[in-house]
């Protein structure tokens, strides 16, 4: 296991009664991307603030690269920070904005302008070192703030929902952007989104924070398909949730709309359960036969959005199964109303606890 | 918008005439001052007689208005730079930093704002005098200061307010210290409502009368003092071309402070 980076003992913070950050413990490997995603008001922006400095914990200790900056200012933490909002320095120019952590530092001006000049042509955009913030596009300027950050070769790098001011187009390209810097310069970089499909593309492992606690620590992967909770279920893409009831002693449960579910592995599961199953998961079969691990239901309504297509099936009176899959010619012919089976994978099927 | 354009109400044209009558009833004694500032004679003519520049060359050559220009423009320059020391670094501890009791500075510090100027200017007078520092510039100085010093602080706390806090967090961030932040990022961008507060600072240091006269002596008088006193023994007509000076400078400075505003819209 790589050296860690960062590293958190029981971190909360309290604001009188309220409970921003609930005993955090948590560890990023040096060279990881680890995303902290969740809600507006999960605490992943307190925590962001708590390793940047701007708030103190109530209780807790944290680590950057094997030193206790508990107690240490921001300006002593040695680590590097992307906004949202930029926050290059209006007032100064594209080469004096790289330069301000480097002349912070007091390096010999040669130096300055070397390793400016490069951190430039790692964002490709070589050229405008003379000009002014505001003269440049919000891609552009985010792509600055990056260097700026990587000018100075900090321990740790904070992005707090940098992409959050661009348009999907351009954001798509900077996920891209900002993963192949990470992967070239082995930098370890924090992110913040509420964005999950942001955080899937990008993270080499998410943590999901919901009311000032981590509900789920794992890699994309694990979260998307094996998500522990409801609310990890849900905040990751689409998902079908059902309760679920264990029938007999085999680990094998009956969710509601008379789906058998299981066994699973899972030990210690209670009596009532509730499982999970995402919609691409599920797919719809001819009625001829009958097979294991399927129901019968009809369609209710069929929607149409674009690459894939989105069937809704009612199973039971209150019941309504989503199944999606990629849109093909003959999806226009299905009708409400229509009989159809639904099939899936005994192993596409998670326990929620 | 359909109001402007369309027809208006009586009332509302009633309103604005009598808006326009007010208005020129208190304007035009002001620009009066003016052609009677360029007559030839030594008392005040309204219309003048002939055009000329007599009065004007009285006033910078005739010493005594001279010293007390002098005088005036060291007590504006040392007040603007006090007040503006004092002020910006009170705004800025007071936005930027946590303390017991910082709503009670904060009313303490703009107090002279709501204190008649006339009971500012006894207790100054009272004060100094038993310092025995009235008649000095020091004195004026002082005594300009504090009423100067509210504006700067009220100019500078919504300069501060428009600062994004997020590029004073990047600048710590990137490791440096407080007294870097201010020094590099804070205060740069400032630049614009510092000038603001400077400008305003001297015109109002340069155009008070009330505190100079309570601490100027016969012998080390304000331009404004001067002139008060000017009226009392002489009538000199020389006052309406200090007076179309004075009214120019105020111009000047509030159409740059104008122009200085809008650039910083823009930008």
């Amino acid at each position: 296991m790589a050296e860690e980076m960062l590293r958190f003992e029981g971190v909360a913070k309290r604001y009188g009664p309220v409970v921003a950050l609930n005993a955090v413990d948590l560890t990023v490997r040096k060279g990881e991307f680890l995303t902290l995603l969740g809600p507006s008001g999960s605490g992943k922006t307190t925590l962001l603030n708590v390793i940047a400095g701007t708030v103190a914990p109530t209780t807790g200790r944290l680590w950057i690269g094997g030193r206790d900056v508990t107690d240490l200012p921001s300006s002593e933490r040695r680590l590097g920070m992307v906004f949202q909002n930029y926050a290059l320095f209006p007032h100064m120019t594209i080469f004096e904005n790289v330069a301000f952590p480097l002349r912070v530092r007091k390096l010999p001006w040669t130096e300055i302008k070397r390793r400016v000049a490069e951190a430039l042509v790692l964002v490709r955009l070589p050229d405008v070192g003379a000009r002014k913030p505001r003269e440049l596009s919000g891609g552009q300027q985010q792509r600055i703030a990056i260097a700026r950050c990587l000018v100075y070769n900090p321990d740790l790098i904070l992005m707090d929902e940098p992409l959050g001011a661009l348009d999907k187009k351009l954001r798509d390209q900077m996920q891209l952007e900002i993963k192949r810097l990470h992967s070239n310069l082995g930098v370890t970089v924090l992110y913040v989104t509420h964005d999950q499909e942001e955080a899937l593309v990008m993270s080499d492992r998410i943590c999901l924070m919901n009311a000032g606690r981590i509900e789920q620590l794992g890699d994309p992967h694990e979260l998307y398909f094996q998500p522990k909770s409801m609310f990890a279920a849900d905040f990751l893409g689409d998902s079908n949730i059902l309760d679920a009831v264990r029938e007999g002693d085999s680990g094998l449960f009956r969710a509601h709309g008379g789906l058998a579910v299981g066994p699973f592995s899972a030990p210690g599961l209670p009596e009532r359960i509730k499982i999970m199953i995402r919609p691409e998961n599920l797919t719809t079969s001819g009625m001829a036969q009958a097979i294991p691990n399927s129901v019968i239901g009809v369609v209710e309504d069929i929607i149409f959005i674009g690459r894939v297509t989105k069937i809704r099936v009612r199973v039971e009176d209150d019941v309504v199964l989503t199944t999606t899959r990629l849109t093909t010619a003959e999806d226009l012919s299905l009708a409400p109303g229509t009989l159809v089976r639904l099939v899936w994978k005994s192993a596409s099927v998670v326990p929620l606890q | 918008m359909t109001q402007e354009a369309g027809r208006r109400s009586p009332l509302s044209v009633a309103v604005s005439i009598a808006a326009w009558f007010a208005y020129g009833f208190l304007v035009l004694p002001s620009l009066i001052i003016i052609p009677m500032s360029f007559s030839d004679k030594d008392e005040f003519v309204f219309p003048p007689q002939t055009l000329s520049f007599y009065l004007y060359e009285k006033y910078f050559f005739e010493s005594n208005w001279m010293a007390a220009t002098v005088e005036s423009l060291k007590v504006a320059a040392g007040t603007t730079t006090l007040s503006v020391a004092l002020g910006v670094g009170a705004a800025y501890a007071l936005t930027r930093t946590e303390f017991p009791g910082k709503k009670l500075l904060t009313v303490f510090l703009l107090s002279p704002i709501f204190v008649p100027v006339i009971v500012v200017a006894l207790g100054l007078y009272l004060y100094l005098g038993s310092a025995r520092l009235t008649g000095t510039t020091f004195a004026l100085v002082v005594g300009h200061t504090v009423v100067t010093i509210p504006f700067v602080i009220v100019t500078t706390l919504a300069g501060l307010r428009h600062i994004d806090r997020n590029l004073e967090v990047a600048a710590t961030v990137m490791g440096a210290s407080k007294w870097t932040v201010l020094r590099r990022v804070t205060l740069p961008l400032l630049r614009p409502t510092i000038l603001v507060a400077s400008l305003f600072s001297f015109l109002i240091s340069f155009d008070e009368v009330v505190i100079s006269y309570f601490i100027a002596n016969v012998q080390r008088q304000t331009l404004p003092v001067r002139m008060y006193s000017s009226i009392h023994w002489e009538i000199s007509p020389v006052l309406a071309a200090i007076s179309a000076l004075l009214t120019g400078l105020s111009l000047v400075v509030c159409l740059f402070v104008a122009f200085l505003q809008k650039g910083r819209a823009v930008g």
